[in-house]
């Protein structure tokens, strides 16, 4: 603190051995009180500004400017009362910075996302199944090359997949996040050859192995060096070679770390009944997205037609990519912060003129009198609005340092590995246009609450002025009235943020440590992915799972080891829509859907979720027996109401085999935004053996203990396999909710923002009717008032002004939950609890406020109070 | 040739002190003498300003640790600043001149 003031001052005070000189007087006398330093450095800086200015404007033979004549007043002013001031500046310092650091993320995040030429012409396909609730599904390989071929509005299309990939040979195998590319793909995207080439577009390319490295991996794992372009590595244990590294920072899409040729043989070409291709399109120049939609709607609907069987209900959406990128939760969270940070900055500018008005009731009388010896009002209301540039200027200015900090703290609040999918979080900072949201923000702020103010000081009634003003009784009436009423507006405003900020923190915690329908302490788990190509056998990966669960059973402190397809809470999820045997639907898209889970048979067990009916899953139940499932609850409720489930059948695709029900389970909650456990089946993995699974560990003891026996089991199945993704449940579960616990907090220091700068405004207000009213209690003590006469007095005010701001604060507060349990997806319920206490905290923080003026009036002294008269 | 009154309080302030006139020092001498509080930013202005009407000269002494490694600047008045000084108390005087029934003895 003390360096920046410094810095500050050296820039302001003459350059050289002169302003060195006055640094150091400052330092010898006032170094030990860095407040004065700054204050009286300052002052200093000013002065000799001006003296130096005024010397040069004389040699000049011009005279000192109206402008520079009225900032030097003003500065006198503002300085003549540093209270008022340093609250002003603090105040709207808190209020412009919280905006300016709220915007800077609105504006990486939603209004342009990231770095990419011509992103408005590029367009996010998505395909949608009205019937399922469906609106952003991928698309099949065989759609994407009809509309590849039939459509004319898109310079290029191109389609990306995911590519979960094992890179091993050199050093530890290490799982990576890369992206299937079809041709054309990263020149769309604009990406620029940081090494070597990109992928090329021509066939023989897309039947090679080659691969293009992202810069952070060149650097992580090649150490940066060049020679690594055309040389091969293992991914997925076959060769690729690399041809090329990114430019710096592209990491499209989900921080994906490499890019390999898309390769659609003939028989996946064909395939329309599995949707796992992410298209984007580059409008031709001139198309505008909706031309590109009635394209798309006819050719939809001509592949409707075509292909009844899996196209029927399909249809497709144009989405501008900027759009389509940001994450489905961020824009509900991050409306609700810009809208939190408003009404702070509202609360701030309430502040502001508040207090403008009480200087503006304090110098009424040399107002008045300037008036009365012929100062014109068109001087007087451009000095005082000068005076409250001054403010504000030095409001945004002290704002700049907070917005930086606090964009600081935004950016740092998300642990990495969410931070990478959320597209455009690299490009938070704090630049030019968000600088120039706060200069407007702090002009705006300047005319609304200096000009009326402003023009009220200056339209005193002069002899009224005068006479009221020398005898320093209370203020008008209607002005208090005036000043009251919006200190009550800023209680209630900041009731309305700690109740918004309160609800989403119990309903996160609610999340947290709510039943899940299992028993997440004491979890360990991993994820495996086999390469599809080396596991192509089933019985390999039969082998593979079952080495690792058997060596993992024996590790010390391991009570039980099962896998499953996906974990709770793990951010992924399988669902299919299923044929129920006796309520066939005809048309696919309109079958009723639930989660898929392939477990091994003790996953019960090891979960710790109930089987309520049936049996579990045994060593009976093998690739040569008929095919079972076992049904949550919900699941057997929806589809046979109440009727016992087991040795019903039901499938989930119309090729396969019916799956006979032998057990129903307890609910399990896949994810928090899902609010309530879905309808889900399982299937054992012996009949179902996939290559990704995930591994769930119930253990005595700290899970984490068990993670490098865990390691090494896997490396005695196969030494290139790696196992990532090592968390607890607990820390599954947590790092789930972390937006919300991110939104959480933030909301929170934003709502703690709230209510200090409401208490500075009553306080404000309260000094400043105690300092207005010495007389009067001068003369109420005089004749015999009591102590506790004068406090009730004092206090009086403040408690109506509490009531007032607590009620509508209240109703404020309900309106505000209402909204927030409607858009974000029941995190948030309204719950008195919470109402109550926060309201009860904010009255105990603004009596205490409003106490300390009032212990002010307790010590006044009648004789002197009336001598000052 | 005349210089105002806080001109005129600085430079008799540097003549007291002798040895060791700087910023600091001068505003304590000047508050000691006169009772009254001198504002530090009128000082620096009136310093600057003396000087460059050559009343004033000034040189950069060495930096010391408590004033956080920095230099100080000491002051001595110049024989124009002397002549300046006796001016305006010469101009003063014949103003005072006559008007002892009024203001008491010129002492």
């Amino acid at each position: 603190m003390r360096e920046l003031v410094e810095a500050c001052l050296a820039r302001l005070l003459p350059a050289g051995a002169r302003g060195e000189a006055i640094l150091g007087d400052l330092t010898e006398e006032l170094g030990e009180r860095p407040f004065w330093y700054g204050v009286h450095g300052l002052r200093i800086a000013v002065r000799l500004t001006f003296f130096r200015r005024r010397r040069k404007v004389k040699k000049e033979g011009d005279r000192m400017s109206a402008f520079l004549r009225d900032l030097k007043l003003g500065f006198r002013a503002v300085t003549a009362s540093p209270t008022s001031t340093a609250i002003v500046v603090l105040t709207l310092g808190l209020g412009i910075g919280a905006n300016t650091a709220v915007f800077s993320l609105v504006d990486a995040l939603v209004l342009r996302p990231f770095p990419i030429p011509d992103i408005d012409r590029l367009v996010m396909l998505w395909g949608t199944v009205p019937a399922q609730g469906e609106d952003r599904d991928r698309a099949s390989p065989g759609d994407f090359l009809d509309w590849k071929e039939q459509s004319t509005v898109f310079e290029s299309l191109v389609a990306l997949e995911w590519w979960d990939v094992n890179l091993s040979g050199t050093g530890e195998p290490e799982r990576l996040q890369g992206t299937f590319v079809a041709p054309d793909t990263l020149e769309t995207l604009g990406v620029e050859p940081h090494l070597g080439r990109t992928l090329s577009a021509d066939a023989e390319e897309f039947g090679a192995r080659t691969v293009v490295l992202s810069y952070q991996l060149f650097q992580r794992r090649f150490g940066g060096d060049p020679a690594v372009v055309g040389e091969t590595i293992r991914l997925d244990g076959e060769q690729y070679e690399i041809v090329g590294v990114a430019r710096q920072g592209f990491d499209y899409p989900y921080g994906s770390e490499l890019w390999a040729p898309l390769w659609l043989d003939a028989k996946t070409a064909a395939r329309r009944d599995t949707h796992y291709l992410d298209v984007i399109g580059k409008l031709r120049p001139g198309v505008s997205r909706e031309d590109a939609q009635a394209e798309l709607d006819v050719i939809t609907a001509r592949l409707q037609k075509e292909h009844r069987v899996t196209n029927n209900g399909r249809g497709l959406q144009a989405v501008a990519l900027a759009r389509a990128v940001i994450d489905q939760g961020s824009p509900a969270i991050l409306a609700v912060w810009q809208a939190t940070t408003v009404f702070v900055l509202l609360i701030a500018c309430v502040n502001v003129a508040n207090l403008l008005l009480a200087r503006g009731a304090d110098r009424q009388k040399e107002l008045s009198l300037q008036q009365a010896l012929g100062a014109r009002r068109s001087i007087i209301v451009r000095q005082l609005l000068t005076e409250n540039l001054l403010l504000s200027v030095a409001g945004a200015a002290f704002a700049i340092p907070l917005a930086w900090v606090g964009i600081d703290f935004l950016r740092n609040g998300l642990p990495p590995e969410v931070q990478r999918f959320v597209v455009g979080w690299q490009e938070i900072n704090l630049d030019l246009r968000v600088l120039g949201f706060t200069a407007a923000v702090t002009v705006v702020t300047t005319l609304v609450f200096g000009l009326a103010p402003a023009l009220r000081a200056s339209r005193t009634d002069l002899t009224a002025a005068l006479r009221e003003g020398g005898r320093g009784g209370s203020e008008s009436r209607s002005r208090q009235k005036g000043r009251t009423l919006l200190v009550v507006g800023e209680v209630a405003l900041a009731l309305m943020l700690l109740v918004a900020s309160g609800l989403l923190i119990r309903g996160m915690l609610r999340l947290a440590n709510g039943d899940q329908g299992y028993d997440p302490d004491g979890l360990m788990t991993f994820e495996i992915a086999l390469p599809e190509r080396k596991y192509e056998e089933p019985e390999k990966r039969r082998q593979f799972y079952r080495t690792v669960t058997e060596g993992v059973r024996e590790i010390p402190g391991v009570i039980a080891a099962d896998l499953a397809i996906v974990l709770p809470s793990s951010g992924n999820n399988y669902t299919r829509s299923v044929d129920v045997e006796g309520q066939t639907i005809p048309n696919v898209s309109e079958r009723p859907l639930a989660h898929f889970r392939v477990i091994t048979p003790g996953y019960f067990e090891t979960m710790r979720i109930p089987l309520l009916a049936g049996r579990a899953f045994g060593s009976e139940d093998r690739e040569d027996t008929a095919p079972v499932a076992i049904v949550s609850r919900k699941f057997a409720e929806r589809s046979w109401r109440g009727a016992d489930p087991t040795g019903k059948r039901f499938r989930d695709s119309d090729e396969g085999p019916w799956l006979t029900v032998v057990g129903v389970s307890g609910d399990v909650l896949q994810d928090w935004f899902l609010q309530e456990p879905q309808p889900t089946y399982y299937v054992p993995f012996e009949q179902r053996p996939r290559v990704g699974m995930s591994l769930a560990i119930r253990t005595v003891g700290e899970p984490e203990a068990v993670t490098a026996a865990v390691r090494s089991q896997v490396r005695r199945a196969d030494p290139d396999q790696p196992i990532f993704h090592a968390r607890t449940m607990r820390q599954l579960i947590s790092e789930r909710i972390h937006g919300l616990k991110y939104a959480a907090l933030v909301m929170s220091v934003l709502g703690f923002i709230g209510l200090v700068l409401s208490a500075v405004g009553v306080y404000g207000l309260m000094m400043h009717s105690v300092s207005r009213r010495t007389h009067e209690i001068g003369v109420r003590v005089a004749l015999g008032a009591e102590s506790g006469d004068v406090l009730r007095l004092a206090l009086g005010q403040a408690l109506t002004i509490t009531f007032a701001g607590v009620a509508i604060g209240l109703v404020l507060a309900y309106a505000a939950g209402r909204l927030m349990a409607s858009n974000l997806f029941g995190v948030v319920r309204l719950e008195a609890a919470t109402f109550v206490s926060l309201a009860v905290v904010l009255g105990a923080v603004s009596l205490l406020a409003a106490y300390i003026p009032a212990r002010r009036a307790l010590s006044v002294d009648p004789a002197v109070a009336l001598r000052a008269e | 040739m005349m210089v105002g009154g806080l001109e005129q309080m600085v430079l008799l302030g540097v003549l007291h002190l002798t040895e060791g006139a700087y910023a600091v020092t001068i505003r304590r001498e000047l508050e000691r003498r006169s009772g009254k509080r001198v504002s530090r930013g009128a000082l620096y202005t009136v310093l600057e300003r003396l000087e460059s009407k050559g009343y004033l000269a000034s040189r950069m002494g060495s930096p010391t640790p408590e004033r956080g490694g920095r230099p100080k600047r000491f002051y001595r008045v110049t024989p124009g600043g002397v002549k300046a000084l006796k001016s305006s108390k010469d101009t003063m005087v014949d103003l005072w001149r006559g008007l002892e029934s009024v203001l008491g003895k010129i002492s």
